[in-house]
């Protein structure tokens, strides 16, 4: 059964929005702000936040997602990716399985230090994560695909991957 | 009373460690979540959609789209929410590990009655009656017909 946000692309991006709304909302919960004061800080009305985390409202602007996140602190990232799932059938990657695997990996700001996100990767394999195993095992997998060539490792590095493979 | 358990058109159940589907009883109208939801327009459906898969992609949250009870009574009782300006709506069911064998960490929430509301607060009424559908032998049956153990 195709997903449901393969019926057409407003689908899948209403679908990326909610996505990102779920963030905001729970953010927002975990903070100590009211929704009434998250809305005197985006300078909106209450009733218009309310409409956005209940989903009402979904069209908004990368400018719209930019003011919410930067009103908690936070910033956003809009990523391409390919999945190996061309006509849709499983559904967008969530969010999250995109922000624990960069958390993981000691927040990586440039691709250099994604060679840390190699040994973390073969270092959580066989963790109690499942959503990770899982990730990990797919071949298809954008995170499983990760690969740092041997070449561009220093020799510490080498031997560290060769014992972490075994 | 004839128990079924049906998943809901176009969600992803391959990937998760979680499921959401619908109890049916043609039976019993209370057991309404299912004919609420279909009757949904197809944009509301997709907006409940969205919250399902949130939960079933391993989020515990934000608690105004779905959330668990803490007490005692209540503790596998799940409830998923929409609301449009003051009017809540709720989908309640609970929850359970339908393949103790097979899968033993695999979470199923099985959605039976909806509430409409004015206030935030929940129904113990919608939340008990959830509660005695969990333990009812035909409707334990009919998840195992659904989910399959070893």
């Amino acid at each position: 059964m195709p997903h449901y946000t393969s019926q057409n692309q407003n689908v899948f991006i209403e679908r990326i929005i909610a996505d990102f709304i779920g963030q905001i909302a729970q953010r927002l919960e975990s903070s100590s702000m009211s929704q009434s004061e998250f809305a005197d800080r985006l300078d909106v009305s209450e009733s218009e936040v309310s409409q956005v985390l209940n989903l009402n409202r979904m069209n908004l602007t990368l400018k719209k997602m930019a003011q919410f996140a930067f009103g908690l602190g936070m910033k956003f990232a809009v990523v391409a990716y390919d999945d190996h799932d061309p006509y849709n059938d499983r559904g967008p990657v969530g969010s999250e399985i995109f922000n624990q695997c960069w958390e993981i990996s000691g927040r990586p700001r440039n691709v250099v230090s994604t060679t840390n996100l190699q040994n973390s990767m073969l270092s959580v394999t066989g963790s109690g994560y499942g959503w990770m195993n899982n990730t990990l095992a797919d071949p298809c997998s954008t995170v499983g695909n990760l690969r740092i060539p041997t070449h561009l490792l220093s020799q510490s590095e080498k031997a560290t991957t060769a014992y972490a493979r075994t | 009373m004839a128990f079924s358990v049906h998943a809901i058109e176009g969600l992803n159940y391959e990937d998760f460690r979680r499921g959401v589907v619908f109890l049916r009883c043609d039976q019993d109208s209370g057991i309404n979540a299912e004919a609420v939801f279909r009757a949904l327009k197809a944009k509301d459906q997709n907006r409940m959609r969205d919250k399902f898969e949130h939960w079933m992609r391993g989020n515990d949250g934000p608690a105004h789209w779905f959330h668990g009870f803490d007490d005692e009574e209540r503790k596998h009782c799940f409830v998923f929410k929409r609301r449009q300006l003051h009017t809540h709506y709720r989908y309640y069911g609970f929850l359970t590990h339908p393949q103790p064998n097979t899968d033993p960490e695999y979470w199923l929430c099985v959605l039976a009655n909806h509430g409409q509301k004015n206030t935030e607060a929940t129904d113990p009424v919608e939340t008990n009656f959830v509660n005695a559908l969990r333990v009812q032998l035909d409707v334990i049956a009919a998840v195992q017909r659904g989910f399959p153990d070893q």
